[in-house]
């Protein structure tokens, strides 16, 4: 039974069913990774730009290290080969060396200034 | 462009999701967040569709992402929003964690288990902890008379449209252009000069040296591609590039062979001589896939083959005592084994060839800490100096003493002052103040009093 795409009905069981590991990715399935990876990124930066809170910003520059995450395993797999997955690891430690910083940076602040707004420190601008 | 995604429909859905992102950021007055999210909904609905209609016309609707690809993104993506939209801080702190949760299910989709575990641990379970940490640390705390109050810097953002707007443009760009990039991607197996370089392996090298001893130089390439029965393909061998057509590949095309020849562009070729014969000689590419890195794994293969039964005998192992494995056959589940020489030489003695279980594979953390330490090992020493300074730093900063600054600390009092003052009507007073969100800084809240 045909829809009016011209594409069987029993494909989309198929369309259910877990690709198995080793076959080849389409493009068109890499592409569907990499938009997803786009939106949670701008989502981030949006975050990052609108939030006055200095720890929700930090919050939304890891959003942006997750997007980034994404799309290397999604090239991972698209190459079949491990380069994407370990360069997450690496992600990983800068953002766990950015929080570590970040974190103490914003404690510091916070006692300086005793707010976590962001504009309170708009004298920097100089 | 036009065959991967319906621009039409993308850009829609880029507005449409702009449109909701925007009402859904916190603001001043009524504050519409419900009806954002739903806007916001519909958008990543649109783009979804625009994508999966466009894939499944271009290449078929098997062609489109698991149905688990949807719920984890979808999750993923509203998550994130609720992140940068929820005023209070530990609130987008637990959806951030939600996020990560969610990502770790496209992990797994994606068949990086490692690396999803390694998310929740680390992510989920470290930093999103000292996040909560800090949360619980910087916050003032709650006076009796304003118990849930929030900061006016948690409750209104800063420019949401400006920023919505050119974060959206950006977007619409970005997925423009990669479905203009990722069309002509070139995937694993494809033969491209640039991406796969072959070279012969040293167990498989020996064997096509025996095999060209009665006849040499001349030996027959025929290309094993899966692309191979699709198009055209190219072929570089010692430096000269053959243009191996359908019908070519299937006969073969005569080249000779030096030992140390890079072959660049297969993925895999089997080698017969000029009669047709096959010289039982085959080379692999450098790893591409699971697979592959199999090749690179003999001892994998030998801890198989000696845990296997032969069929013949039950009692016995398929490998015999003494015996190593010196190379393997991946694509048709062949192991060369040798006992040692004579002379003590592991691998240098009586040779045979035995079939390995078919069932043996790499597993995804074998995979990544083999990519990991094989062709990485100066970046784990980056990353391990990295951590090491955050570390340092972060107790270089946290043991810093610190004084209130003046201004803060009348700022501070006056804030006390005016919400002991006006305890009840938090949004009046608000308005009172100031036009823009971005003017609300405490330098005024200081002169308001």
């Amino acid at each position: 039974m045909n829809t009016s795409l011209g594409l069987h009905i029993a494909d989309f069981s198929t369309m259910l069913a877990q690709a198995d590991y080793p076959s080849i990715m389409h493009t068109g399935t890499l592409y569907h990774y990499l938009v997803t990876s786009a939106i949670l990124f701008v989502i981030g930066f949006i975050g990052f730009v609108t939030r006055r809170n200095l720890i929700i910003m930090f919050l939304c520059t890891e959003l942006m290290f997750q997007a980034a995450g994404i799309a290397l395993i999604a090239f991972s797999r698209f190459h079949l080969n491990h380069t994407g997955e370990t360069f997450v690891i690496f992600v990983l430690t800068i953002a766990a060396a950015e929080a570590a910083l970040a974190l103490a940076l914003v404690v510091l602040l916070f006692r300086r200034k005793e707010t976590l707004d962001a504009s309170v420190w708009r004298e920097l601008q100089g | 462009m036009s065959d991967l995604v319906q621009p039409f429909l993308l850009y829609i859905g880029c507005a449409l999701g702009a449109l909701g992102v925007i009402l859904a950021m916190p603001r001043r007055g009524a504050n519409p967040q419900v009806l954002g999210g739903v806007l916001a909904g519909a958008a990543v609905g649109a783009i979804f569709l625009a994508l999966g209609l466009g894939v499944a016309r271009h290449a078929g609707i098997n062609r489109l992402p698991n149905i688990n690809f949807y719920v984890f993104s979808i999750i993923a993506i509203g998550a994130a929003l609720r992140v940068i939209s929820h005023q209070r801080p530990v609130y987008a702190a637990l959806y951030f964690i939600l996020t990560i949760l969610a990502s770790c299910g496209l992990y797994v989709v994606l068949a990086a288990e490692f690396m999803a575990f390694a998310l929740v641990i680390v992510y989920a379970g470290a930093i999103l902890i000292t996040y909560l940490f800090v949360i619980m640390l910087a916050t003032e705390a709650p006076t009796e008379e304003q118990e849930e109050q929030l900061q006016a810097y948690d409750r209104y953002s800063r420019e949401p449209v400006a920023a919505t707007v050119a974060a959206f443009i950006l977007l619409a760009t970005l997925t423009t252009l990669m479905a203009r990039g990722s069309q002509n991607l070139p995937g694993p197996g494809v033969v491209n000069a640039s991406v796969a370089k072959v070279q012969f392996r040293p167990g498989v090298e020996e064997s096509v040296e025996e095999a060209r001893r009665p006849e040499p130089p001349s030996a027959v390439i025929t290309v094993m591609s899966d692309r191979a029965a699709a198009g055209r393909l190219n072929l570089a061998v010692a430096g000269r590039v053959l243009d191996l057509d359908a019908q070519s590949m299937e006969t073969g095309l005569p080249v000779s062979l030096a030992p140390g020849e890079n072959l660049v562009g297969v993925t895999l070729a089997k080698i017969s001589d000029l009669e047709g014969r096959n010289l039982d000689a085959w080379f692999t590419a450098q790893p591409i896939g699971d697979a592959s890195l199999l090749s690179q794994l003999p001892g994998r293969v030998q801890s198989a083959l000696s845990e296997a039964r032969d069929p013949a005998d039950p009692s016995k192992s398929l490998l015999r005592s003494g015996e190593k494995v010196v190379a393997v056959d991946v694509e048709r589940k062949l192991a060369t084994v040798a006992t040692a020489s004579s002379s003590g030489v592991a691998g240098g003695g009586e040779r045979r060839v035995v079939p390995f279980p078919a069932d043996i594979e790499i597993y995804n953390v074998e995979g990544v800490a083999f990519t990991l330490l094989n062709k990485h090992p100066g970046a784990i020493e980056i990353a391990g100096i990295i951590l090491l300074m955050a570390m340092l730093g972060a107790v270089v900063l946290a043991r810093k003493k610190v004084e209130m600054d003046d201004a803060a600390k009348l700022a501070a009092q006056q804030r006390h002052l005016v919400t002991v003052v006006e305890a009840g009507p938090i949004v009046g007073r608000d308005r009172m103040n100031s036009v823009t969100p971005s003017s609300a800084a405490p330098s005024t809240t200081g002169g308001r009093a």
